[in-house]
């Protein structure tokens, strides 16, 4: 009832979604002069020094999964930073015009997934080139699982940038908290290492540790987009992500309810 | 809570049933996680309530314009946020029957960093139109801005004037059957003034709804049909546009004043009405100074009265006269009078320039010895200067070549 109602205002507000995401998307690439290319070359980066990192522990995983799961962790991190401060960078928007809220989370989120796809396209192009025989294939019949996943993680994102959206009107200093709890977030999500350096230490942890969104999203990625290897399992059986995707979607469904049920006092705040 | 519908059953475009609006203060510098908890933790409160509008009932007729005044801080921005639907009020009914658009937002959400045609598509899209109909109406935004010259020039390059036109000409494009100017008409040059001035009678003549808050006190009563006055979140008076701005003329200048406010008589004779009228005959509680004015006073005469005398007196703020004077002084006679009339005083021309006056009117008779009806410092009234010259009064005054006296009459 109350859903359907704020999804007919969306689709009457679709204008001022399709603008707010392309204003996102012109200021983000317009701010330098290598705009996208530098949303690109920052994971990359990330990516080999925490390769030469591992490597040094002699926990080493393949490039190509450290490529992909610091692009797929730099899209919940991108949200999360353009989200707490959604509310407030729009407080004069807030006070003065009268839409339905949810559109500057899903702006944010489809101006972020948007960037996604582009980083995505480029990530397939590296790894068809570094396995020009297995790849392609392998992703192609993959695809559907892809799909799929992102579109569970875009939920997830929207869920999370209406919490820090709102968390944020309310306490200032959200940004810090949020930080400290997303480092320790990133060492507890197999970004860096295999899941199985958390099966061989800690077995009893795992099936807590695959509780994780992150984790389940990030087993996705790597099987659909990467080969199996005999030499070293990427893979972690689907069955046992089945509930770190129950909890994103309970994450998602609770931040955009916190959303909607506050949003009536933003106006009164920011 | 707000349905907004398009129902043309009622005769009204707004219908406001017993609406409060509390807001908890808060010091902003302690709106962090750290110090809640810490609050929480020592059982301190630090929010105090307050009601910034309170069991306010009232309806706006559709087709007609509507002000809202009051002093700072009376609720009226408040009020407009409600009725614009940004902020949801605490308690009470709001009832808006048709679309509406505010003018309160100029160029809010413009991107410094996008050109002015990207900030166009932006802020037409933001306040409800959609890409057709922005598509349609481009080339008229720009043109009504006229900021052709500019348009892909991002708008951080713009100045303040220019920035406020294109927001108000994308704003004026919403085409609202229910339209909110929030002191819209305060910025800008003054021709730009007068562009908005025109488009605000322009909605009039296409009999759509105009709701109008503002300190501009002449405006309000040039554009209103009916103004609602507010005092601390409570409407206080509500009715024609002359009499409104007059009470509130009355309460705001006569207040934390040491003038001698008073109404007394034995209301033989009873002043019903008083009209202050200005340039051009129109009804206004502010006269332009240097310039024609008049009182008009309506009384009853509940006996057969001979020869009452009326007169008036302007005072000053702090309870000095500036001048006074009576039909006997003037040597006009009123004659025998029962019943309804009305009399008039011409002050041709106003020889006041600039300040807040406070007029007081007497009727009383003949002999002096029976008071009919005084009204001490009763209306208030501002003058504001409207001729070249400078300072509190007009002297006439004439120029001519020295050693010979002019024999031009002044004007």
């Amino acid at each position: 009832m109350m859903g359907n109602a704020i999804l007919r205002e969306i689709v009457l507000r679709r204008a001022m979604l399709g603008q707010l995401i392309g204003r996102n998307l012109k200021i983000r690439y317009k701010a330098s002069v290598l705009g996208f290319f530098w949303t690109l070359l920052n994971p990359l980066l990330m990516a080999g020094i925490y390769g030469l990192f591992m490597s040094m522990l002699g926990r080493s995983m393949r490039i190509d999964a450290i490529f992909i799961g610091v692009f797929a962790w730099q899209f919940t991190m991108m949200c999360i930073g353009d989200g707490t401060n959604l509310v407030i960078s729009n407080g004069n928007l807030i006070r003065k015009v009268y839409f339905p809220r949810i559109i500057l989370p899903l702006a944010t989120g489809g101006a972020n997934i948007i960037n996604f796809f582009l980083m995505l396209a480029v990530l397939g192009l590296i790894l068809v080139l570094r396995a020009p025989g297995d790849a392609p294939l392998h992703i192609l019949t993959h695809l559907p699982a892809l799909l799929g996943i992102v579109v569970l993680h875009l939920f997830f994102n929207l869920g999370i940038i209406c919490l820090v959206a709102t968390a944020n009107v309310f306490f200032r200093d959200t940004e810090h908290i949020v930080g400290i709890l997303t480092t320790a977030w990133f060492f507890l999500s197999p970004v860096m290492y295999p899941v199985e350096l958390v099966a061989a230490h800690w077995p009893k942890a795992l099936p807590i540790y695959l509780l994780n969104p992150m984790a389940g999203f990030l087993g996705v990625y790597r099987s659909s987009l990467l080969p199996p290897l005999a030499s070293d399992a990427v893979a972690t059986p689907w069955v046992f992500l089945l509930p770190s995707f129950g909890i994103a979607v309970l994450v998602a469904l609770g931040g955009i309810l916190l959303f909607q049920i506050k949003q009536r006092d933003f106006a009164d705040l920011v | 809570m707000m349905p907004e519908t398009n129902s043309s059953s009622t005769p009204y475009a707004i219908e406001v049933h017993d609406l409060g609006k509390r807001y908890r203060r808060r010091h902003q510098m302690d709106q962090t996680l750290k110090s809640t908890l810490i609050d929480r933790l020592l059982r301190r409160s630090r929010t105090d309530e307050f009601w910034a509008l309170r069991d306010l009932t009232f309806a706006i007729r559709k087709g007609t314009t509507c002000g809202i005044i009051g002093r700072n801080g009376s609720g009226k921005s408040t009020l407009l946020g409600v009725l614009a639907r940004t902020i949801t009020p605490t308690e009470g009914t709001i009832e808006v029957h048709g679309k509406v658009a505010t003018l309160l937002e100029l160029g809010a959400g413009f991107h410094p960093d996008l050109t002015g045609r990207e900030n166009i598509f932006l802020n037409a899209a933001i306040l409800g139109m959609n890409r057709e109909q922005i598509a349609e109406r481009f080339d008229r935004i720009v043109a009504f801005a006229g900021l052709e010259d500019f348009i892909d020039t991002p708008v951080k390059h713009y100045s303040s004037g220019m920035y406020v036109r294109l927001g108000f000409s994308v704003a004026v494009e919403v085409e609202p059957d229910i339209l909110l100017v929030d002191e819209v008409l305060a910025v800008g040059d003054e021709s730009f003034q007068r562009k908005c001035l025109e488009k605000i009678k322009e909605f009039q003549a296409m009999g759509r709804t105009i709701v109008i808050v503002s300190h501009a006190l002449e405006t309000v009563e040039r554009l209103c049909d009916e103004v609602i006055l507010l005092e601390q979140g409570a409407k206080v008076a509500a009715g024609g546009a002359g009499e409104i701005v007059a009470e509130y003329l009355r309460r705001t200048l006569g207040r934390d004043q040491v003038l001698w406010v008073e109404e007394y008589g034995d209301r033989s004779v009873e002043i019903t009405e008083v009209r202050l009228y200005g340039p051009d005959h129109r009804r206004t509680a502010e006269w332009a100074g240097g310039k024609p004015a008049a009182i008009e006073i309506d009384y009853t005469a509940h006996l057969p009265i001979d020869n009452p005398v009326f007169g008036f007196m302007i005072k000053r703020e702090d309870d000095r006269i500036v001048f006074g004077s009576n039909t006997q002084i003037m040597g006009y006679s009123v004659g025998h009078i029962e019943g309804t009339g009305s009399i008039r005083v011409d002050l041709r021309p106003l020889t006041l320039l600039e300040g807040k006056f406070y007029l007081s009117l007497a009727v009383h008779s003949e002999d002096h010895k029976t008071q009919f009806h005084r009204q001490e410092s009763w209306y208030a009234f501002n003058v504001v200067n409207a001729t070249e010259h400078h300072g509190q009064v007009l002297i006439p005054c004439t120029w001519s070549d020295g050693g010979q006296p002019s024999n031009e009459v002044p004007t």
